[in-house]
């Protein structure tokens, strides 16, 4: 045991006894010693140990020097030799790599053969110890004669006496970037990587352990074969199957590559195979997450010697990178779903922190991985009881219909979830009872299922709500039974959406405990909030609220304020129920909260956070909820949710909240990547994908990406014969005449638009935003031709919305433009600035709502002020000026939150506007100049005849 | 090199185990000679960083100008509560800190596979050792405080601090025979660190 290992008494008196042998001289230390009386008799080993190290001048001679002499800098060995020269036969050609020890040669014995890497060792301050360790490496290549291991060609020492090794040079990528750079899938990752365990294998199989595997030891050559390198500290297994423990494989042991090292090898101990199973674990954990095992706080080397013999591992499946899945080409959740199951397993074997529990021999575990290769069932097995059923179901997926698939699981887990809560040895009787009664159940069921799929679809509702029927009378005299299958079960009912009986089992499972007194325990909250839940789900939203008051009182009366508990019964989303939306803002930020610093990688955090993103969402705060979508995604893919359609949806929030905020193009990657997760949940067809695929068009055409923009529409709505309407229908053509009116053709648009012109309160009743724009941008369209009676007839459709609706259709940024372009085009330039004036917009509330609002309410100011200058007379200067500054402000908001460049349409209305303005204050050639720039972006994002390039080209010729 | 020592320091000040105001490291200081301290603990960190940043290879003298370089610009700045004693134990102690997460930080970064292939593993042992030195010297520093706090302040002084048996004798209240001798037995057991291993 080390001195510091000691209890702090025998420290002590080990100091006093060494004072004690110091006062002699040196010649009576051993005779010392030996008069030591039998208290300090344990303390001897150590004595002697101690002065023992009076002999050691060297160790001396470092410590006086002092620390700092002791932290040298990357010194490396100088080359004594130029490239061209010739050494044992090889003539270098260039150096691959130094170290202190010596340097790696390019080298070549002659043109015709392969170069070789020569490792050549250097003078340095321990020569000595560098011979002796190249010798060792050399010893152990030359036992080694495998495909995926470096060949040793020769060693020994050259001519001037420099121990040399030449080695095959492989010239290639270390495994894992040879991968990525070749994007290979992870079956091929796999594929590579069984070489490498058959090249350790072989290694193993000649009793030498590799001890330093990693990512840079393993080399890929130009055709593709791995190659193991690097044997400078392996070390022979002794025959107990253990590496012999000297001064250097100790050393190396603790300070080599803690990154891949195991936790024996962190802890000092000795070394089996294990330990190489375990690095090699590692590294096919970064080959196929991008990740490491573990997430670290600080990233010191302390912390992860802590983690590799402390922390639990992370599972593959939940470690992905996005970056990682991006550079593979797939989405986080594919990867995830390939490597959830056998491959986490398999991994998660070999990563077991007690070496006999992972895989005895690296054969062992290429045999798992080979077998995982070839769809058969693996070895290593999960701890976990869910294993044998989702084996069943996965090996029967054919034959097993997907319902009942879902419905064993359910039973399994029901049985599982028992079995545990149950485990005390009194109980155990009582469990067997659960799952008699169940299976009876189940069994009853099969035997009813003659064939086909519709009666295999009953099955699990038929299975649960039988049982739900049952329990009262089954376990009558059981109160604790029943409360507990209440509970299990209503939570399984609502799963199958049978919400209203889960309800109702839930609602006894709360009144018993009610009856028994057990409203302080976790349990009783975690029961109210699946309670919420089930009334959720059912949309029953007065039960749903009442319970959360309840629950909420209850918990504050318990001085809960961050339990996960409270974060889930705040975070339930009953925003659509409640009546007082800023106070449900206000619980699900106090939610988020909880899940931000106490739970952060609980589910609840990333739905939470969904929640309160879509709230604000609605309201039309982008700004506050693209940020939140952006923190739902990530969460959602580090506790590798299985809600997929709340995911893409999170995603494609995201985007569009950044084309809201102006960045149309940054939007698209993420509005895709939603659609995408979209779809492959629901299917292209889906309604969900094509109200996503229709903002995404919208968003298209914002960017400027016109032509695929109307692609899109016409994609997406279908030849105009086999159309039918529909509200996705109704988005997609106003999305549509929208585009229209920006490029200039209000002819088209009024087209588009006038499909609905009958059947608006039928179909435009999904989104009251969509449609008021219905209304206004027919309406524009209209005023655009010249037609201000139509124009006038469209507006007072707009009756027939706020009543839908019962809102207030002049709140909207998109109503204020339109209609503010009508009065415009009227000469109404006074009712074109009070619209802006209307309601709401006081302060600059609108400007943070709407990106786009912020920078029209300056220009449309600024084109009143140019029209009322027109015909002023005497005060045109004055209100000429006037319009300067608002244009001016127009394109400064612009510039201050996107780029000019990134929204086409915009940029061009704001450039004529303001080129006018400056003409008019007498800046002929400043103007001129953005006008031309103008009638350029119009040029190419507008339609040939647009209105807008006429307008344009009017102002600039005058 | 300089880079990568500077992102190396950077990174230490994170893992900072010792806290300027830390009740050991100035034992009996009264609270208002303890923040002026906290100061020229800034002070003291700033420029052992940078000096070791310049020059790795630092050898103990410079590391007692040093120590001594900041102890006069501290007594120039208060004279009134300058007290050299104090102040050099305290200065080993910051000196103990910056060396040791130095070699810790340089420790990592080097295991943690930022080296080619190429330089093969093997012949970094070399270098390590002398760094893996000072960390088992550490280790076996924390201990030995537990057994006999003023034979840890004495290694501070002399082995981290660079001070002369002489200074350090002033520092802690010894004679120079005592504590050459107090010395003579902790390096005994800071050598036997080194074999260890710890």
């Amino acid at each position: 045991m080390p001195i510091h290992q000691l209890e702090r008494e025998a420290y002590q008196r080990l100091l006093v006894l060494l004072d004690e042998a110091l006062d002699q001289p040196e010649a009576d230390h051993a005779r010392w010693l030996e008069t030591l009386d039998d208290a300090d008799a344990p303390l001897k080993p150590y004595l002697a140990r101690l002065l023992a190290q009076r002999d050691q001048s060297g160790k001396a001679a470092r410590l006086e020097a002092g620390a700092a002499a002791m932290v040298p800098a990357e010194e490396l060995a100088e080359s004594t030799h130029q490239p061209g020269a010739v050494v044992a036969g090889y003539q270098l050609i260039r150096v691959l790599g130094q170290g202190g020890m010596g340097v790696v040669w390019l080298a070549r014995k002659s043109a015709n053969l392969p170069p070789v890497a020569l490792k050549l060792a250097a003078a340095t301050h321990m020569p000595r110890s560098t011979g002796e360790r190249m010798a060792r490496e050399a010893a152990i290549l030359a036992a080694l004669n495998h495909p995926h291991i470096a060949r040793l060609l020769e060693s020994g020492v050259s001519e001037e006496g420099v121990p040399f090794l030449a080695m095959e040079y492989v010239d290639g990528l270390a495994l894992p970037a040879h991968c990525d750079v070749q994007g290979l899938t992870i079956e091929d990752r796999l594929r590579l990587f069984i070489s490498v365990l058959e090249a350790v294998g072989a290694a193993h199989a000649a009793l030498i352990l590799h001890r330093d595997i990693k990512p840079a030891n393993i080399l890929v050559n130009k055709m593709g074969e791995v190659k193991l390198l690097d044997f400078g500290i392996a070390k022979l297994i002794d025959e107990s199957g253990r590496a012999g423990s000297t001064r250097l494989t100790q050393l190396a042991g603790r300070v080599l590559t803690p990154d891949y090292a195991s936790p024996e090898q962190i802890a000092g101990q000795s070394l089996t195979v294990a330990s190489d199973v375990y690095s090699l674990g590692v590294m096919l954990f970064e080959l196929v997450t991008g990740d490491r095992p573990y997430r670290l706080k600080r990233g010191t080397a302390a912390e992860l010697e802590e983690a590799i013999l402390t922390a639990d591992t992370n599972r593959p499946s939940n470690s992905v990178r996005a970056a990682f899945a991006e550079r593979y080409g797939a989405t986080t959740s594919v990867l995830k779903r390939k490597l959830a199951g056998d491959l986490d397993t398999i991994i998660l074997k070999a990563l077991k922190k007690s070496p006999g529990e992972r895989y005895h021999s690296v054969l062992d575990f290429r045999d798992d991985l080979d077998r995982h290769l070839r769809g058969l069932p693996v070895r290593a097995r999960p701890d976990s009881f869910g294993y044998a059923a989702s084996r069943f179901v996965r090996r029967n997926r054919f034959a097993v219909s997907a319902a009942s698939a879902v419905a064993l699981a359910l039973l399994f887990g029901l049985i599982a979830a028992l079995w545990q809560a149950r485990i005390a040895a009194e109980e155990a009787a009582r469990a067997n009872a659960i799952k008699q009664f169940l299976t009876g159940l189940l069994e009853r069921n099969s035997r009813l299922q003659t064939n086909a799929a519709a009666a295999r679809s009953k099955t699990v509702r038929e299975v649960l709500i039988e049982s739900s029927e049952k329990i009262n009378t089954a376990f009558s005299n059981d109160k604790l039974l029943r409360e507990e299958l209440s509970r299990t079960i209503g939570n399984l009912l609502v799963d199958v959406e049978e919400a209203k009986r889960g309800a109702s089992l839930l609602e006894e499972a709360v009144r018993l405990m009610e009856a028994r007194e057990a409203t302080r325990l976790d349990l009783y909250f975690e029961t109210l909030v699946a309670l919420i839940n089930a009334y959720r789900v059912g949309g029953r939203g007065s039960d749903a609220l009442a319970t959360r008051e309840k629950a909420l009182i209850a918990m504050n009366a318990r001085g809960d304020k961050t339990s996960l508990t409270r974060a889930m019964v705040l975070g339930a989303s009953l925003h659509h129920f409640a009546k007082d939306h800023d106070r449900e803002m206000m619980l699900l930020e106090e939610a988020l909260d909880i899940y931000r610093n106490h739970h952060a990688d609980h589910p609840g955090h990333a739905t939470t956070a969904f929640a309160l993103a879509n709230a604000l969402r609605v309201r039309g705060y982008w700004k506050s909820a693209t940020p939140l979508f952006a923190e739902a995604v990530s969460v959602f893919e580090k506790t590798g949710s299985k809600d997929v359609m709340l995911l893409a949806q999170a995603h494609f929030w995201r985007g569009y909240g950044e084309s809201q905020m102006g960045r149309p193009a940054q939007a698209l990657p993420h509005m895709e990547r939603g659609i995408a997760l979209a779809e492959q949940n629901s299917g292209a067809a889906s309604q969900a994908v094509i109200f996503l695929r229709s903002l995404h068009a919208r968003t298209l055409h914002r960017a400027g990406r016109r032509a695929d923009a109307h692609a899109e529409f016409a994609r997406l709505r279908g030849p105009a014969e086999s159309r039918k309407q529909s509200p996705n229908d109704f988005n997609l053509a106003l999305y549509q005449g929208e585009a229209h009116v920006a490029e200039g053709e209000p002819d088209k648009a009024i087209a588009v638009l006038s499909e609905y012109g009958n059947s608006l309160a039928t179909h435009g009743n999904q989104f009251f935003p969509n449609a008021v724009s219905w209304v206004t941008t027919l309406a524009l369209a209209h005023a655009l031709r010249g037609d201000f009676v139509a124009s006038d007839r469209t507006l007072a459709k707009m009756k027939e919305v706020t009543a839908l609706y019962s809102a207030d259709a002049p709140t909207l940024a998109a109503y204020r433009f339109d209609v503010s372009g009508i009065h415009l085009l009227r000469g109404e330039t006074e009712a074109a600035v009070k619209v802006w004036h209307y309601g709401l917009f006081t302060g600059d509330v609108p400007f943070k709502v709407f990106f786009e609002s912020g920078a029209q309410v300056w220009l449309r100011l600024a084109e009143a002020k140019l029209v009322e200058a027109g015909r002023a007379g005497g005060r045109s200067a004055e209100l000429n000026a006037e319009a300067l500054q608002y244009s001016d402000r127009g394109i400064a908001f612009i510039s201050k939150f996107a780029s000019l460049d990134a929204m086409p349409y915009l940029s061009a209305y704001a450039y004529t506007v303001h080129g006018r303005a400056l003409k008019a204050n007498g800046k002929v050639d400043d103007g001129n100049a953005l006008l031309g720039r103008a009638i350029a972006l119009m040029r190419e994002h507008h339609a040939p005849g647009s209105v807008w390039l006429r307008q344009a080209e009017k102002a600039l010729a005058r | 090199m300089l880079n990568h020592v500077d992102t190396v320091l950077n990174k230490s000040d994170q893992i900072l185990p010792m806290h300027p105001a830390d009740e050991a490291a100035l034992p009996g200081l009264p609270p208002e000679s303890a923040r002026l301290y906290a100061e020229a603990y800034e002070d003291l960190r700033r420029i052992a960083r940078s000096q070791l940043a310049r020059h790795p290879r630092t050898q103990s003298l410079e590391t007692t100008a040093l120590v001594h370089e900041s102890y006069l610009r501290f007594a120039e700045a208060h004279r009134d509560i300058a007290d050299k004693r104090h102040f050099l134990g305290y200065a080993a102690r910051v000196m103990r800190s910056v060396i040791v997460d130095y070699a810790r930080m340089r420790n990592a970064a080097r295991r943690g596979g930022q080296i080619e292939h190429t330089t093969l593993n093997s012949e970094i042992l070399d270098n390590i050792t002398l760094e893996t030195d000072v960390l088992h010297i550490d280790e076996a520093l924390n201990a030995l405080e537990g057994a006999d706090p003023q034979l840890a302040r004495i290694v501070e002084l002399r082995f981290f601090a660079g001070l002369s048996v002489e200074a350090a004798a002033e520092v802690i209240g010894l004679s120079e025979r005592t504590l050459f001798r107090e010395w003579e037995k902790a390096r005994l057991i800071l050598m036997e660190a080194i074999r260890d291993g710890v």
